[in-house]
């Protein structure tokens, strides 16, 4: 530390004032830097603010119009699959109507000739009523459907639009980058038709329309008919391949000409091969006959063992080489192998029957002429873990330059700084970017409301929200 | 004889007694003032800058915390956190609801209207207007001190955000309610 008399001496010399002068406007001009610094900092952070909030507004407001997006879009599903209900139950109690008609009307005793008079008498509004439903149905879903599919890309241009005429009042010369899957990409593309179906069907079987759209009648037709149609509803209704073919014992139709065909097959088999009769069977060598000589349609029911596999008791050898098999109501009828072995057969009429449901079911289902339900597809995200996804994800950046006076006071705080060596800089006057991103998704969070919604049902629930998050 | 040499000497001019304890010029006098004065000034001015850069960071990060708890909050409330370090400059916010806008679905209402839909309690979806929020904060007056000036600033800041918004739907979902308007038209006879 310097004397305090060495000091004095300075200051009481010519050159020492001179320094001390020098050095107290150095000083000052040091101070004047840093208080233009702090001044220049200051706006800085001011820019900072705005800019960011800017983008946190457009982001936030993108969040939210997808999230409503995304809401309207599951009502819309909801709606359409509102109307398949109904549409289901009165298309089943149209085919149960039919049905029990076919059924009744040929016949002579009072109640069915009253079945048939009630069936007449309301055909014509049941028919009434299903064209209505079939109509409103289809025309409803198909808007729903298209409504669904532009959504989003509507409602991200409408919500950046409003975000930039927000930020160009607040201040002037905004820019705004967007990341947005929504305008690229169709975020809810996949088709969750067959998720409709299966709830409409479901909530169809819980609801009092099953078999009461016509009350008076319905109680008289075929018992569970529109329940178990109902219940098929997904296959039956909406084409769906569900990996299993459909049956419809429950259709006297269908199950009669099924029962028919399979009654005729055996009746054929039976004749093709050598018949047992419940008594006393003789067969003699030229009688014997094959698989082969039965029809072809008969072979996949015929069930045939080994007359040596069959218990001792139950076989009688008579003479002349002739067998005896007495126990059996239904003795079926034998066959040889081809290693010439004896078989006894039976005809598998459940297994025939089976067979024979899938057709003609399948050509019942194609006679009722059941119009297209396509167009009318119900919309899921495009993407599976759509909650984690960044096609539900946006990215928005807001840049603006430092104004004009901010940047020379910077240029003006360099030059001082380094006594005249620095000039001016480009790094004020380069952009200034803030970037915000935001998410929307299905609160299913284990504090929300709906937690446990499964999956597959999320999109049939309005339960979207938003939220501001971290930009990866 | 040295007396009367002492009286025979000139006066002494200022200018001349420099260096000599408690005397100084006229112009050593004027920039110790005007340094003083310059000195004053810049620490005055310093002052000033302080406080009107806490006041300014104070509107700005109460704006925006609010905006962002606001934005989370589904604009219900929104209280604003306060640095200590500026807490002299503590802001005000208020926050304002801003209603516009809704999905304009066009005919779409009309055709639903057909089939007996609209009084559900999802369907407002429809309808609801989108609410945001504004909010505005303002902060303590900074005063200038009378040297440069005595101008008072009131300083402010305004963010806007989108509310988070909330559903009337339930976790099963409303299907059974449109099922039930569309059925009404058509049950029994």
């Amino acid at each position: 530390m310097p004397c305090p008399s060495r000091l004095l001496a300075l200051a009481h010399s010519q050159h020492g004032m001179l320094v001390l002068t020098t050095f107290q406007a150095f000083l000052g001009a040091v101070t004047i830097a840093l208080s233009l610094f702090r001044g220049g900092e200051s706006t800085l952070s001011t820019h900072h603010h705005t800019l960011l909030a800017q983008a946190n507004h457009a982001a936030a407001l993108l969040g939210q119009y997808h999230a409503r997006s995304a809401n309207a879009i599951t009502t819309n599903n909801t709606i359409c699959a509102g109307l398949l209900g109904p549409r289901f139950s009165v298309e089943a109690d149209n085919i149960s109507m039919d049905e029990s008609a076919m059924v009744a009307c040929p016949r002579n005793d009072p109640y069915h000739r009253k079945v048939c008079a009630r069936y007449k008498a309301n055909k014509p509004r049941a028919a009434t009523k299903l064209a209505w439903i079939r109509s409103q149905q289809t025309t409803i879903c198909r808007a729903l459907s298209q409504l669904s599919a532009g959504l989003d890309g509507v409602m991200s241009e409408r919500a950046m639009d409003l975000a930039r005429s927000s930020a160009e009042v607040a201040i002037e010369g905004v820019t705004f980058e967007l990341e947005n899957a929504a305008q690229t990409a169709a975020p809810w593309g996949k088709s969750s038709f067959e998720q409709a179906c299966k709830l409409a069907a479901e909530d169809a079987q819980g609801s009092n329309m099953v078999g009461h759209a016509f009350p008076l009648l319905m109680h008289l037709m075929v018992p569970g008919l529109p329940q178990a149609l109902v219940e098929r509803a997904p296959s039956l209704f909406c084409a769906l391949k569900s990996g299993s073919p459909i049956r419809l014992p429950e259709v006297p139709s269908v199950a009669q000409s099924s029962r028919e065909q399979c009654r005729d097959l055996e009746q054929r088999t039976r004749w093709a091969a050598v018949p047992a009769s419940s008594d006393t069977t003789a067969i003699s060598g030229s009688n014997w006959r094959t698989m082969a000589d039965l029809p072809e349609a008969a072979r996949p029911f015929v069930e045939c063992r080994r007359i040596a596999e069959l218990p001792a008791a139950a076989i009688t050898v008579e003479d002349g080489g002739g067998l005896s098999y007495s126990r059996d109501p239904d003795p079926g009828f034998y066959l040889l192998d081809d290693d010439h072995t004896s078989l006894r057969c039976n005809f598998d009429q459940d297994s025939c029957f089976d067979d024979a449901l899938v057709d003609h079911s399948r050509r019942f289902v194609t006679s009722l002429q059941l119009p297209s339900l396509t167009g009318g597809e119900t919309r899921a995200p495009s993407v599976d873990h759509w909650n984690h996804a960044d096609e539900f994800r946006v990215r928005v950046s807001a840049a603006r330059r430092i104004d004009d006076f901010t940047q020379r006071v910077s240029d003006a705080i360099r030059t001082i700084a380094s006594f005249g060596s620095a000039g001016a800089t480009d790094t004020l006057r380069k952009d200034r970017r803030y970037t915000a991103c935001a998410r929307w998704y299905f609160a299913d969070g284990p504090t929300s409301a709906f937690a446990g919604v499964e999956p597959a049902r999320q999109s049939f629930v309005q339960g979207w929200s938003h939220a501001l998050t971290s930009c990866r | 004889m040295k007396r009367a040499s002492n009286l025979l000497r000139p006066p002494v001019k200022v200018w001349q007694r420099r260096g000599q304890r408690g005397v100084v010029s006229i112009g050593a006098l004027l920039e110790a003032a005007a340094l003083l004065a310059w000195w004053t000034w810049v620490i005055v001015g310093e002052k000033h800058v302080a406080d009107a850069v806490a006041a300014r960071r104070s509107v700005d990060y109460a704006s925006t915390d609010a905006a962002l708890i606001a934005n989370a909050s589904r604009c219900g409330q929104a209280r604003v956190p306060q640095p200590d370090t500026l807490a002299q400059y503590r802001a005000s916010v208020s926050i304002d609801s801003l209603t516009r806008g809704k999905l304009e679905i066009g005919n779409l209402i009309s055709l639903l209207a057909g089939v007996a839909i609209g009084g559900e309690r999802t369907f407002e979806i429809y309808t609801r207007p989108f609410t945001n929020s504004q909010i505005s904060a303002h902060g303590a007056a900074v005063v200038a001190p009378r040297l440069l000036g005595g101008d008072t600033v009131e300083l402010s800041a305004s963010r806007l955000t989108a509310c988070v918004e909330a559903t009337r739907d339930v976790p099963q979902g409303s299907m059974a309610d449109y099922r039930k308007s569309v059925f009404s038209l058509i049950e029994g006879y």
